[in-house]
């Protein structure tokens, strides 16, 4: 049931996202991508901080599979924060005139890319599961405090042709058109519901994985 | 044209989502 109701209301946000009329209407039809690119980017944040969260819960219960989920949770997040990225340059090409041009907001994800990458680096150095997965639940806490850092701050200190207020303004108060919220939050919605059962499913694929590794 | 064509792959990435949810199940209860 769950499920239905997750495909009717991404098919609710794709059919809407291109009926109703561009969201931002001095950027064209483009701000259309919008109602993906900012959803992905939270989906890659709150898939960081899962990772943080159970890599906490290993280090205090010892227990592998917490681990698992951790980096089950880093992988799906790197994913969104690349189809961030993309959905990003491909706006940028047509907004700003180039796919990469360098923008602190593109160095900011470009960094967290690299940082969430040289994760994946560690885990597969280390052979030994106890030391692999406490090496890698330190550092999924040293590198989830760098997100709000890259994410949420760096843009807007920085001078930056990424709009820094798309949802919420300087006050934290959300400026959206009813029409534009009744796509986002829905979108919001359904990316995340998407990003709990994929992480579900690549728990369990990992798991299976450890488990023929182990016997 | 574009529309059908990302609901399309909509379909086909949920598909295959369920697809290996039901399969990874069905390898749970063997």
């Amino acid at each position: 049931m769950g499920k239905i109701l997750l495909f009717l209301l991404m098919s609710y946000v794709i059919i809407w996202a291109y009926i109703f009329p561009a969201p931002q209407q001095s950027l064209g039809e483009v701000s259309r991508i919008f109602y993906f690119h900012v959803p992905s980017a939270w989906v890659s944040v709150l898939a960081f901080l899962v990772s943080m969260l159970n890599g906490i819960i290993y280090l205090k219960k010892r227990d592998l599979n917490y681990d698992i989920k951790s980096s089950s949770a880093s992988q799906i997040g790197l994913l969104f924060a690349f189809l961030a990225t993309v959905s990003g340059s491909m706006w940028a090409k047509v907004s700003w005139g180039a796919y990469w041009n360098w923008d602190p907001r593109q160095v900011s994800i470009f960094i967290l890319l690299l940082i969430y990458g040289a994760y994946f680096a560690l885990r597969s150095a280390v052979l030994e599961n106890d030391k692999k997965a406490a090496l890698s639940a330190v550092y999924s806490i040293l590198a989830f405090i760098t997100v709000p850092f890259l994410v949420f701050i760096v843009p807007r200190v920085f001078e930056s042709l990424h709009p820094a207020t798309s949802v919420v303004d300087q006050n934290l108060k959300i400026q959206m058109s009813p029409k534009v919220s009744l796509v986002f939050f829905p979108s919001l919605v359904g990316f995340t519901i998407l990003f709990f059962w994929i992480w579900s499913l690549q728990v369990k694929i990992s798991q299976r994985v450890e488990l023929k590794k182990g016997g | 044209m574009a529309l059908i064509a990302i609901l399309l792959i909509w379909i086909a990435i949920f598909l295959y989502i369920w697809y290996l949810d039901s399969k990874l199940k069905k390898g749970n209860k063997k």
